[in-house]
């Protein structure tokens, strides 16, 4: 302690802090100079008076009103619960059942705290299972009504889809998919790929620089920043077949108002290819296939939804001990006070940088489409999903479909014959983050997401990538235009804005879920009124992406604890 | 609440499942913490909540504990960095001033004849209006040496800062105190 101050010592003295040399020192001080003890009487004057000072105590009850509301804080959204004041507790906690056992402590409590735009959810399925999601957007030409079944599945029971095992179409599909993002095989033959079926890269993401952290201190940090911050999460789990196989994670969705939806809607522009061309994606997560990785199960679900919603998903996936191992990784948030989502799917045969010829695995034979119709071709693929698969975000945001033409593009038919997996081939898009849909998301084929920049709000919700990808720009104009229209009348309270998410099969199960789905809609305000034109002044959606991991019972018997 | 069971023990309890055992923490630390958050945060209802989020977060965040410093300390981390969002958030004047909550206030010597009481809330009014007007960092390090008791060890854990800068600031905050309490004490003279 060099040279301390007298008066500093003094100080220190009052407070005990001294010891060995300034300790006497300070002693002599006090005992040769009248200035130090007086200075020591007023020190000591001053604390008397700071320690009069009244106290104030919170009463008996305030244990349990914390208890309370920690408990309430797993189970709901940040804004919810971030900092209710003491008048505003019992109206928060209003008809919101706590859940949450106690019991849970027994496990880490995982979390994080989303304030971004829109969801983007991956799970790893086993090796015969994760591609049951490409197979039901695809359904091949011989067998259309099965990719229709298998759509239904997936939406009702969106981790349920080993029950898909065995239907050669959908194996072939997935593993001539698996080939191509390994590494370039072309145009296989539907039976070559069947046989390759053994074979299940582990498509990993990769983060690069993004520290993943645990659910839980991530939530904490963003309950810390007390704001929203943009970007997008990639979240990663492990669950157990199990859990794959039943509807744990459907229902956790379905508890915030999400909903199933086909395929992600997949558009077209080439002002936001150019966009994204030019401005490269503020951050992007790549995933790519690592065929010597353990043949894990993998599944890949993508969710937009508002902030709300997705927190309480994770805060829910982080308290539900099924789900383990759970981390984070945030792209860096975006300045912008318009920031994109986006995510790039490679062409199968990921290689070439085009969009590639249709793979014959999952296309109708003699298919050879031209860049500009895959793009063409996949637009009506995608809508066929959609109409299958009972997923109208895509269809009605567009604007420019009707069921009959949906029906029709679902045939296959001469001209309809790109496979599903060219749904997203080779292109990046952009998301206007609607809330509370979830996607299943072709994980072998999905190569990068992130956040880009929307400097200028033009209204591109999704975009090609693919050098030799032709989109008609006009096109894209008046189905931007029919959108804003669509979501225009959808703002009104007799058609609320998610309708365009229940156009399902006419079927009646479909139905009847439609009905559910809207009940369920219609019950959650901040779904309300989501046209396009208030979504591009809502900077700030979010944006995250979970990454679940299918892992065998004897792995997973040790529980997750960081 | 058995007075023999330490921090440590509670803290395993509640990772164990037994909420009951953070309850206790929390009935143990609540009024030492909300009342030293006052005079962080500025007003009893402020620090109420920040009170009650610390502790929430300190529930949720138990698993992350290691325990290297203790509870309390922890605790009051914690509690600062709320207080701190907060402020940053809410950037509104505030005023330590409890009886217009309704939270209770414990009069240092509640026995005290009414003239004594008067001239005893004089005075803490003239030292709230001081401490008030320390800088944030002043009041902050004066507040949690003089009424919460906490050594310059835990201080300099709490505030993450050298024992050496603890120190220094600690006198400056006091010797500005001192004057501003002087200057106070004129004026009603005046």
């Amino acid at each position: 302690m060099p040279n301390m101050p007298d008066d500093e010592l003094i100080s220190a003295y009052l407070d005990g802090e001294l010891s060995g040399e300034d300790l006497a020192r300070a002693e002599q001080l006090l005992a040769t100079h009248p200035d130090s003890r007086q200075m020591l009487e007023e020190l000591t004057a001053l604390r008397a008076s700071l320690r009069e000072l009244p106290k104030h105590e919170l009463g008996p009850d305030f244990a349990a009103s914390v208890l309370r509301r920690a408990e309430r804080e797993m189970l709901v959204p940040a804004s919810a619960v971030a900092m209710p004041r003491p008048h505003e507790e019992k109206s928060a906690s209003a008809g919101r059942p706590p859940v949450l056992s106690w019991a849970r402590w027994q496990r880490p409590l995982i979390w994080s705290s989303l304030a971004v735009a829109a969801a983007l959810v991956i799970m790893f399925l086993s090796p015969d299972e994760r591609h049951q999601p490409q197979v039901a957007q695809a359904p091949a030409p011989a067998a259309p009504g099965r990719g229709e079944a298998a759509w239904d599945v997936a939406h009702d029971r969106p981790m349920a889809l080993a029950q898909q095992h065995g239907e050669a179409d959908s194996k072939s599909g997935v593993d001539a998919a698996d080939r191509y993002a390994r590494g370039g095989e072309q145009n296989p033959t539907s039976e070559a790929a069947g046989a390759d079926g053994a074979t299940s890269p582990y498509f990993a993401l990769q983060l690069g620089d993004q520290e993943q952290v645990p659910l839980g201190a991530y939530l904490v940090q963003e309950d810390e920043k007390q704001a929203a911050t943009g970007g997008a999460l990639v979240v990663r789990c492990d669950v157990s077949p199990q859990v794959a196989g039943s509807d744990t994670f459907s229902r956790l969705l379905s508890q915030q108002q999400i909903v199933w939806q086909g395929a992600p809607e997949s558009g077209r522009s080439n002002e936001a290819a150019r966009d994204l061309e030019e401005k490269p994606p503020v951050a992007a997560f790549k995933v790519e296939s690592d065929s010597k990785a353990a043949p894990e199960q993998q599944e890949a679900v993508y969710v937009e939804a508002n902030p709300q919603q997705l927190r309480a998903t994770l805060a829910a996936l982080a308290t539900n001990a099924e789900f383990r191992d759970v981390t984070v990784s945030q792209l860096p948030p975006s300045t912008d006070t318009r920031a994109w989502f986006y995510y790039a799917v490679p062409a199968e045969g990921q290689a070439a940088p085009a969009v590639p010829a249709a793979p014959a695995a999952v296309t109708a034979p003699g298919a050879a489409p031209t860049a500009s119709d895959v793009a063409d071709k996949a637009q009506a693929t995608e809508t066929r999903s959609k109409t299958s698969g009972g997923s109208a975000m895509g269809r009605k945001a567009k604007g420019d479909r009707t069921p009959a033409d949906a029906a029709a593009a679902a045939k296959p038919a001469e001209g309809a014959e790109q496979p599903e997996r060219q749904l997203f081939a080779g292109r990046a898009r952009m998301l206007p983050a609607p809330a509370g849909r979830a996607y299943r998301v072709p994980l072998p084929a999905v190569s990068q997401f992130g956040v880009l920049r929307e400097e200028e709000g033009v209204l591109t919700d999704n975009l090609a990538t693919a050098p030799s990808s032709r989109v008609d720009s006009e096109q894209t104009k008046e189905k931007a235009a029919s959108k804003l229209g669509v979501n225009a009348k959808q703002a009104a309270p007799a058609q609320n804005a998610q309708n365009e998410d229940y156009d399902r099969p006419d079927s009646a199960s479909a139905g009847k879920r439609e009905s559910l789905l809207r009940a369920q809609a219609s019950g959650a305000t901040r779904r309300g009124g989501q046209g396009l034109g208030e979504k591009l002044a809502e900077p700030a959606q979010a944006q995250a992406l979970f990454i679940f991991r299918i892992v065998p019972e004897a792995a997973a018997a040790a529980p997750n604890e960081p | 609440m058995a007075p023999d069971v330490d921090d440590d023990c509670l803290i395993d309890q509640a990772l164990a499942g037994n909420a009951d055992a953070f309850g206790r923490l929390v009935a143990r630390y609540q009024d030492r913490l909300f009342h030293a958050m006052t005079h962080i945060a500025g007003s009893a209802e402020d620090a109420r909540d920040v009170v009650q989020d610390a502790f929430v977060q300190a529930f949720v965040k138990l698993e992350s504990f290691r325990r290297t410093s203790g509870f309390y300390t922890w605790l009051y981390r914690i509690a600062f960095n709320v207080s701190a969002t907060r402020r940053r958030r809410t950037r509104t004047n505030v005023s330590i001033d409890g009886n217009a909550t309704g939270h209770a206030l414990t009069l240092a010597d509640p026995g005290s004849a009414p003239h004594d009481r008067l001239e005893q809330q004089e005075r803490a009014a003239r030292v709230r209006a001081a401490l008030e007007n320390l800088s944030e960092e002043f009041r902050t390090v004066l507040v949690l040496r003089e009424m919460d008791d906490c050594d310059y060890e835990t201080i300099a854990e709490m505030l993450d800062l050298p024992i050496g800068t603890v120190r220094s600031r600690l006198h400056r905050a006091r010797l500005q105190m001192r004057e501003l309490l002087k200057e106070t004490m004129e004026v009603e003279k005046e």
